[in-house]
């Protein structure tokens, strides 16, 4: 399983991209995050998932346009490819394969 | 060129204004991502990050924002986004491997560790130090655009072929003359500065008018801004100094006076009163604050044009008011020392009359860099505003120097100290197919991984330290780690220092012969190469610290020695108080002398043209009467009433002093005994009424003074003449018996304010007024001082270090002499005994070398103390000591170790 696993965070990246659609660069990524799940990540932990995804290949980024807010420099668009959503779809059925399992009397809150 | 600026308010004006547009971002966490991040990365966070950063300009403003900017840049820096700097062409693997090695034997013996990475990090922190403040030095008035091609006109005054002085004043029309006959010059500029200061008022509408005294207001030529480039902050550069009545202001004064430095002061008017002037004027700029590293200091500017126009009228006026400074811009091409040669004679050309058949006046011209540590001027009060020592420079940098050879020794000793504990380590490696390039590669990358924390730590240490040296020495300094030159000296340390101090030990650690050290025969170091060379290294080390620590003794005997001496006249509880400067009159200063007189306690007034401590009104030339014209010699003047003397209770010799002299009738003088000498007048009695000719005047001598130290102890007794004056405005002195002085001073004070209305009451004793001469003197004690002790340090690290070197050497030993009878007191002794030696050996060597660097220094004085044995004895004796105390925890520990834990391996 090494190499196609997908880490807790990484998929709510990969999930956040495909909400982002066209629009998703390093900014809005990390403020669509920080927005929906309410926790502060940081640029460099965004990256770093960032980059093992590319590395994985779930991924792939390309280059936009050039922008005076960003003193000239241009965005990078990222994307999420088939193998990306096809370990997305994994993710989900297998955890849904464990919900499933779970008889829902164990799953009501007690008083432990 | 870097300016050393005294205030920021322009900064944040700047930053106003900026943070309307686009900004861009703090310059140092983003030259600090460019250096870290991996190139592919780099352009997208760079983006995203600057996104960000103008985001919050917009939200929560510029300082959040570049906080965050900051924050942002730090967060990123993880080890994904690092790229790889030892990934070269070359195999790196070895590299890595000492590296890792090299941490391992940092962390395992943290004394040593602690010691070795702290002496070096002292000894290159101490160079850091030094650097920074001659670097300071050495930046006077570079900052100037033009700096290398503006010159002062200085004139060097011949009496008979021999130069009797250098004089930077002259007449306002050398700068035209120079500016009209010479292409060579491109402008010139003059510059007069108001002497005695002025009144400064402002005139509100509501409230009190504001006053106050300024000192530092200079005359200057409407182009003085375009020939230097003091920062305008606001105002027309080229028109700030044209209009008549336009006055520029620097930042603090602006602040001072108006509460505000923007453009809203301009046009404002101020009202200056003091000297010729009694005016108004119209600001029509601020200046920022005058750098510290100019010569030329002000806090007000005026343009010169009325000045020449309505007061200098008479036709004489041009040449005979010697009150200017003349600055020339040369053009580029021309030649400095070809166009000296044309202005040379320009004075006897114009001014022939001037000077006599054995006078000659020479035109110099002085680059205006040199100004401040080569200032020549001899005449008057010297050089205009505070000067460098250019020989403390030399001497502080050769101190940097052998403090860093300090601490390069110790590591060399520490490491060589060390060895033994490495020599399995050697045996092994080299039993398994190490060679011996490899070893000595390992050891130069611990070296090196030494030298890299030690250099991080004295970057730290320097940061801390520089301020407070800037504190020392009275000036704002900070630590610049970026500037090129700092850069190139640390990158010197960094690739030169590992390499000249790890060569030594890794040689003789990778000599090791394997079979030897695996068989437990412990590296002894008893070559005698081996064992000179850190013997000789120890002596160096103290002799230098023997020399440090007498000079700071010498340096701090003089300063007691100029403070405590008696000066031939009443230097305590003598009060001496500005004078009125506005709106003078006889008749106040007669009622005002009369109230004073009549407080108890003051038992005595004067007035004089200056005051002891202050210099002399002016030197001139002089003869006894019926002598040649070309025997002139140099006298100083001053002027004084008639309780003078008695004020300051200079004994007179013979004839009297000015107590009974007659308004307006010839007095005569008082001269000094030095001057009797001079002239050759006989016995004091003898030279009473004999006359002297100075200036085509002939006066003849009154009484004469026993000689004092009218000036601080750095000059001999001048030859001097007192002239009589009824009254003087410029300084009164008071002195009063043990009476109540505040009380005292209160009631002058009163007495003064009703007298004089309108002038400022400022007041000092005489003593501080000599003191503060020797501050200087006093800063340079201290920076010594500071220095002595960081060589003592580094020194006694070293010692520390090869003492439990040697006595782990001689662990054995000590253990057979135990059990031979020994006592512990004998074994100390034993291991003391040699670095007493060494010692000694080193006092043999700096006892000369001290000799002669501090009679160099008391060379700058002249009256000093006298170099006697206790000078060395006392530094000896010290050292001696802080020495024993240092080796004493290695030998009390051998003496009283277990002879068994010595001997049972045997």
């Amino acid at each position: 399983m090494k190499g196609t696993h997908l880490g807790e965070f990484q998929e709510v990246a990969l999930l956040t991209i495909l909400v982002l659609g066209d629009d998703a660069y390093g900014v809005s990524i990390k403020k669509e995050i920080n927005k929906n799940i309410k926790r502060s990540i940081s640029r460099g932990a965004l990256h770093t998932a960032l980059t093992r995804l590319e590395e994985k290949g779930f991924l792939k980024s390309r280059q936009g346009e050039a922008n005076e807010e960003r003193g000239g420099r241009p965005k990078r668009y990222y994307e999420v490819t088939n193998k990306g959503k096809e370990a997305l779809h994994e993710a989900r059925e297998m955890r849904d394969n464990l919900w499933d399992r779970i008889p829902s009397i164990r799953l009501e809150l007690q008083y432990a | 060129m870097e300016c050393y600026s005294r205030t920021s308010v322009s900064g944040k004006l700047a930053a106003v204004i900026k943070a309307n547009e686009f900004s861009h971002p703090p310059k140092i966490p983003q030259s600090f991502l460019r250096w870290y991040c991996k190139p592919d990365l780099l352009e997208d966070i760079e983006g995203d990050i600057e996104e960000d950063y103008n985001k919050r300009i917009q939200n929560k403003g510029i300082r959040s924002a570049k906080f965050y900017y900051w924050l942002d840049v730090i967060r990123f820096f993880r080890p994904f986004a690092v790229r790889n700097f030892f990934k070269t062409q070359t195999n790196n693997t070895m590299f890595r491997v000492n590296t890792k090695i090299a941490f391992r034997n940092i962390g395992k013996d943290k004394l040593y560790s602690f010691i070795n990475i702290t002496g070096l990090a002292i000894g290159i922190a101490a160079c850091l130090i030094i650097f920074h403040y001659v670097r300071f030095q050495k930046s006077f008035d570079k900052f100037h655009t033009n700096a290398e091609s503006i010159y002062r006109v200085n004139t060097a005054y011949y009496e008979n072929g021999e130069l009797s002085e250098i004089g930077m004043y002259c007449g306002h029309a050398l700068g035209s003359s120079l500016g009209r006959d010479f292409p060579e010059i491109k402008s010139f500029t003059r510059v007069h500065p108001f002497y005695k200061g002025a009144l400064m008022t402002i005139k509100n509408e509501s409230e009190q008018p504001f006053q106050s005294f300024e000192d530092n207001v200079l005359v200057v030529e409407n182009n003085f801004l375009d020939v230097f480039s003091f920062k305008l902050i606001i105002g027309d550069r080229s028109q700030a100094l044209k209009g008549p009545d336009n006055i520029l202001l620097t930042t603090s004064s602006a602040i001072k006076y108006f509460g505000t430095a923007d453009a809203s002061i301009l046009g404002k008017v101020i009202n200056l009163n003091g000297g010729w002037a009694n005016r108004d004027f119209k600001v029509s700029g601020i200046l920022e604050d005058t750098p510290e590293n100019s010569h030329l200091d002000f806090d007000f500017l005026l343009p010169i044009e009325p000045l020449i126009k309505e007061k200098y009228t008479r036709e004489s006026a041009g040449w005979g008011w010697t009150n200017f400074f003349v600055y020339v811009l040369l053009n580029e091409n021309s030649s400095v020392s070809e166009f000296q040669a044309k202005i040379e004679n320009m004075m006897h050309e114009y001014r022939a009359n001037d000077y006599g058949d054995h006078q000659q006046a020479k035109l110099q011209l002085q680059p205006i860099a040199d100004i401040h540590l080569h200032s020549n001027i001899s005449d008057g009060d010297g050089e205009f505003g505070k000067t460098g020592n250019v020989n403390s420079i030399y001497f502080l940098s050769l101190i940097a120097v052998l403090i860093l050879v300090i601490a390069w020794i110790n590591f060399i000793n520490l490491s060589t100290a060390k060895a033994n504990e490495r020599g399995i380590e050697v045996g092994i490696k080299k039993a398994i197919g190490a060679q011996r390039v490899q070893l000595i590669f390992q050891f130069l990358t611990e070296s090196f991984w030494v030298n890299t924390l030690a250099l991080l730590l004295a970057i730290a240490l320097t940061n801390l330290l520089v301020p407070v040296m800037g504190r020392l020495v009275g000036i704002n300094l900070s630590a610049d780690l970026f500037a090129y030159d700092t850069l190139i000296i640390l990158g010197t340390l960094w690739s030169v220092g590992p390499i000249l101090a790890g060569a030594y030990p890794a040689l003789i650690m990778s000599s090791f012969s394997p079979s030897k050290v695996l068989k437990g025969s412990k590296y002894s170091g008893k070559t005698k190469g081996a064992l000179f060379l850190r013997k000789g290294l120890v002596v160096f080390q103290f002799a230098i610290s023997t020399f440090l620590i007498a000079g700071t003794y010498a340096v701090y005997k003089q300063l007691n020695y100029m403070r405590n001496s008696d000066l031939g006249m009443a230097s305590e509880q003598v009060l001496t108080i500005a004078g009125p400067r506005v709106s003078i009159s006889l008749k106040a200063f007669e009622a005002f002398k009369n109230e004073v007189n009549n407080i108890s306690g003051v038992t005595h007034f004067a007035s004089s043209s200056t005051l002891p401590g202050k210099g002399f009104s002016f030197g001139t030339s002089a003869r006894p009467l019926g002598s040649l014209e070309n025997t002139g010699k140099r006298v100083d003047i001053s002027w004084v009433d008639s309780g003078f003397t008695e004020t300051y209770d200079i004994e007179i010799l013979a004839g009297r002093d000015f107590s009974e002299a007659i308004r307006g009738t010839e007095n005569g003088i008082l001269v000094n005994e030095s001057l009797i000498e001079t002239f050759n007048l006989g016995s004091i009695q003898e030279a009473i009424g004999k006359r002297i000719i100075s200036n085509e005047d002939t006066l003849s001598i009154r009484g004469v003074m026993k000689n004092h130290n009218w000036q601080t102890l750095h000059s001999s007794y001048n030859s001097t003449i007192l002239l009589y004056a009824y009254a003087r405005s410029e300084n009164f002195s008071v002195r009063f018996d043990m009476a109540d002085i505040p009380t005292t001073i209160s009631k002058i004070q009163d007495i003064y304010t009703t007298s004089f209305p309108g002038n400022l009451f400022s007041y000092r004793f005489l003593d501080d007024i000599f003191n503060e001469q020797y501050e200087e003197d006093r800063q340079f004690g201290q920076i010594f001082n500071a220095f002595a002790a960081f060589a003592i340090v580094a020194a006694c690290l070293g010692l520390f270090g090869l003492a439990s070197f040697t006595i782990s050497q001689r662990a054995k030993e000590v253990g057979i002499r135990k059990v031979l009878g020994a006592s512990s007191k004998s074994i100390t002794m034993l291991f003391s005994r040699n670095y007493i030696l060494l010692i000694l050996v080193s006092n043999i060597i700096a006892v000369p070398l001290t000799y002669f660097g501090v009679s160099l220094w008391l060379d700058n004085y002249a009256f000093t103390i006298n170099i006697g044995p206790e000078l060395f004895l006392l530094p000896i004796l010290l050292l001696l000591f802080i020495a024993g105390t240092t080796i004493s925890y290695q030998t009390i520990k051998a003496s009283r170790s277990n002879p068994v834990d010595n001997l049972r391996y045997e």
